[in-house]
């Protein structure tokens, strides 16, 4: 297991956005986060990634304690996160963007940092628009462009918030190609949607929280027929 | 039994200080600004009523006429500073408020320098010498000043909570997106809403007026005030900042009275609001009633 | 371009003394304090996006500090001065560790009230600092103007640069990063607590730096270079003179402090005036006065360079 989350609530001043959620992951493996709306996918990812501090429990990452570390050593221990409404720093070049993340690491120098960002332009086929200003960029390529800001460190998890919200069919299976090459190729990855044809097509295993809490967990075939799940997400009046 | 007098005193300062300060939340909670200039508006609504009253006008109705026009001023700085950055979704739109509204303030302050001078200035209050309620003695300016400015935040109460108008500004602070959807013009409630701001201010500053003498710099100290008891009620609170009000009040009154060097009592006074809003900020920023943010 | 620009006004400032005398000199030494201050406030506020009322506090503190180590501790003036910045430096950190998780306006409040708590307590502290009348400084080089100019110029010169290396460093990229979006530069790799601390740390301690210069060339240190008109000057400078470049705040600093000893004849009107100057640079050219000035500049002579040959 590479990501062991225990006994984890989250309140926000009355509000419970996660009670006592416990669940795993293994490594290389390509989960989907899903649940309907306020169900507290978002809070989950925002606690692993260091965003926000839970208020019990423990996250570890390969058996190594990451609760309450800040954002940026999370990063650097190898958690990868994109955002639902792309974080990317629009004020500065596609190129900058990319070079940030590199070049906190400080393992690589100018000119190699350069070159991987170049690289990471053509594998998220953005290469045209690299002197651009980012936020000159259309809703999609914003999406990809914090992907390959996020990969620019090679993590080893990535966690995506919703990385398929409007995006274009065309490149919506596109990107699913490039997430199921990068899980090829050894990635851990952690997906949170509401996409769900993407999420039964590409993940592995499905994670389901309502309300705060871990509804269940398995297969997309045996989430999908689960009755709680439907209620769930249809309000528990509807049968099926 | 002095301090019954002086709790009074307080319920009576408090008032007005809950009238200007409803302005700076309303206008936080549907603009989602700090209005830096706030204090200044109070001033120039304490000048207002002053020229006014100057010019022989009754005073009730040198008050009232003071209304339509802040009311006016405000449309107009919304409309000059305020909406073009904000439809355009300029880039660095929360810094850019900051600017323009400390800005503003400082141009004011600087503009009703030279134009009144530098002296205090009275204004007629509209009942002179004091009232004995049993054994409590107040003067009768703040007393009539409380019970105005008391009517006026329930009048704007009752406007928040029963006409579609108060209930647009309430919607528009909530959510501006869902707003426009079911049909509020959200660039109109976000007008009204600094203009009905500004008015507050201003009518404070008139009612203050003839209590605490009008002067340039009276803005800074009553802002200050302002956002001591706005951050300390929680910004956008209405609640919040009627109840901060009262607090501050009590305990500006109480202070001063315990505090064992009358010489540097006077001098620190204004310091006791500035270190409770500092001491809030870094400890309970959304203060007693105010929503936390949220991240990401 | 632009380095012949700032070529040619170093050239400028460095002839200054010998075209300037008495009055007008001891104008251009004010104008090098301010220009230290409208630089590091828009660095703070413009690049790294942090706006903070506290600035001309630093100012005061290096002030004071060094006054009171010259007075009290018979220091030597440079080694007062040094202190003296180091000691806005530590407040400095200070406040930027007590406003971590604040932005725009609550970082804006609390500056402001730290500002206005130093002030009131300097006034009324009067045994200790002479309050409101101000405290007597000895002078730098007897009072010698010129020295005291190139003294200045270099302590610009030197801030300027320091500030400059920063900000075309990787740092300064974080910190550009930090101001668009700083929770998307955390969760990037930025360390954003070191470096929020390092630009509050930096630019209060470039202000501490310039009041300690101010007060060995004034000769009086008093709260009124404390009061929020002193920091809407600053604003109104870097404002006028471009938020986002350390030598266009400078500029604009240079640019409003003439403009006063100018507008002298409208005496009680002149700070109206420049209210009004920078309430138009807000609304027509967020960017900057001189920024655009600069550009136009540009067109004009990238136009007048490929004029066709007659």
């Amino acid at each position: 297991m590479i990501l062991d989350i225990n006994r984890v609530t989250k309140n926000f001043g009355g509000l419970q956005a996660l009670s006592d959620v416990s669940v795993s992951f293994a490594r290389g493996e390509f989960a989907g986060l899903v649940g309907p709306n306020g169900s507290g996918k978002t809070t989950l990812l925002n606690c692993i990634s260091g965003l926000y501090r839970s208020d019990t429990g423990s996250i570890r990452l390969k058996d190594k304690s990451i609760t309450g570390l800040p954002p940026h050593r999370i990063y650097r221990l190898g958690i990868g996160r994109t955002f639902q409404i792309s974080k990317v720093f629009n004020r500065l070049t596609v190129i900058d963007n990319l070079r940030i993340p590199a070049l906190t690491e400080g393992k690589l120098n100018r000119q190699e940092v350069r070159k991987r960002s170049l690289e990471i332009l053509k594998q998220i086929k953005l290469d045209h628009l690299t002197q651009s200003t980012a936020e000159n960029l259309s809703g999609g390529q914003r999406k990809l462009l914090e992907l390959g800001m996020v990969l620019m460190t090679d993590p080893q998890i990535l966690l995506l918030d919703e990385p398929f919200g409007g995006v274009h069919p065309e490149l919506k299976s596109e990107l699913e190609e490039y997430l199921c090459l990068l899980n090829r190729n050894g990635k851990t990855i952690i997906l949170v949607s509401h996409e769900m044809p993407s999420v039964f097509k590409i993940c592995q295993r499905l994670v389901v929280l309502d309300h705060g809490m871990l509804l269940t967990e398995g297969s997309p075939e045996s989430v999908r027929a689960d009755e709680r799940v439907i209620s769930a997400y249809l309000g528990g009046c509807y049968e099926t | 039994m002095i301090y019954l007098s002086q709790l009074a005193n307080a319920l009576v300062i408090g008032t007005l200080y809950a009238l200007m300060s409803l302005g700076l939340s309303l206008i936080f909670g549907v603009l989602k600004l700090v209005n830096f200039s706030h204090g200044e508006f109070l001033m120039l609504g304490g000048y207002l009523y002053f020229l006014l009253a100057a010019l022989k006008l009754p005073l009730p109705l040198a008050l009232v006429l003071c209304i339509p026009l802040l009311f006016f001023v405000g449309l107009l700085v919304e409309k000059g500073f305020l909406r073009s950055p904000y439809q355009k979704k300029m880039a660095r739109y929360d810094e850019y408020v900051i600017l323009v509204t400390f800005a503003l303030g400082i141009f004011l302050q600087n503009l009703a320098l030279p134009i009144f001078g530098p002296y205090n200035r009275q204004a007629q209050p509209l009942f002179q010498g004091s009232v004995r309620l049993g054994e409590l003695v107040i003067g009768a300016d703040r007393l009539t000043g409380a019970i105005i400015a008391f009517f006026v935040i329930g009048g704007l109460l009752f406007f928040l909570y029963r006409t579609y108008y108060g209930k647009g500004l309430r919607a528009v602070a909530q959510n501006p997106a869902a707003a426009s959807i079911v049909g509020i013009k959200v660039l109109r409630m976000r007008a009204v809403a600094f203009g009905l701001g500004i008015t507050l201010a201003g009518v404070a500053g008139a009612l203050f007026g003839p209590v605490f003498l009008v002067n340039p710099e009276m803005g800074t100290s009553f802002a200050v005030k302002a956002f001591v008891i706005v951050v300390l009620g929680g910004m956008g609170s209405i609640k919040g900042s009627i109840i901060g009000a009262y607090i501050l009040a009590i305990v500006e009154i109480f202070g001063s009275i315990f505090l064992l060097d009358p010489s540097r009592a006077l001098a620190y006074k204004d310091a006791y609001g500035l270190l409770l809003l500092v001491v809030v900020l870094i400890l309970r920023p959304q203060g007693l009633f105010g929503e936390k943010e949220r991240r990401a | 371009m632009k380095r012949l620009f700032a070529g040619v006004l170093f050239a400028i400032a460095l002839a200054f003394p010998l075209f300037f005398k008495d009055y007008w000199l001891y104008v251009g030494i004010i104008c090098l304090y301010y220009a230290m201050l409208a630089s590091s406030w828009s660095m703070l506020a413009g690049q790294v996006g942090l706006i903070s009322f506290a600035h001309v506090a630093f100012a005061g503190i290096g002030a004071y500090t060094s006054a009171f180590l010259v007075i009290q501790a018979q220091f030597p003036i440079p080694l007062a001065v040094t202190f003296g910045a180091l000691a806005s430096a530590i407040i400095g950190l200070g406040i930027g560790a007590l406003t971590l998780r604040m932005r725009g306006p609550y970082l804006a409040l609390t500056t402001l009230a730290f500002s206005e708590i130093l002030r009131i307590f300097i006034t009324a502290e009067h045994q200790l600092t002479q309050g409101s009348i101000g405290l007597q400084v000895p002078l730098i080089f007897g009072g010698n103007k010129i020295y005291s100019y190139y003294i200045g110029l270099f302590l610009f010169i030197l801030t300027t640069v320091v500030l400059k290396l920063v900000l075309q460093s990787r740092v300064g990229l974080f910190l550009i990063a930090m101001r668009e979006d700083e929770d998307g530069a955390a969760t990037r790799g930025v360390n954003t607590v070191a470096f929020r601390l390092l630009a509050f740390v930096l630019t209060s301690a470039v202000a501490g730096l310039a009041g300690g210069y101010y007060a060995h060339v004034v000769g009086l240190v008093s709260p009124q270079m404390i009061r929020l008109g002193e920091m809407g000057l600053i604003l109104a400078m870097s404002v006028f003179g471009g938020l986002e470049s350390l030598l266009g705040a400078a500029l604009g600093a240079v640019a409003l402090h003439t403009l006063t000893e100018y507008l002298r004849i409208f005496a009680e009107w002149r700070l109206a005036i420049f209210g009004a100057l920078v309430l138009f640079t807000l609304k027509f050219a967020p960017q900057g006065i001189l920024p655009r000035l600069f550009i136009y500049a540009e067109i004009f002579m990238k136009r007048w360079m490929e004029r066709p040959e007659r």
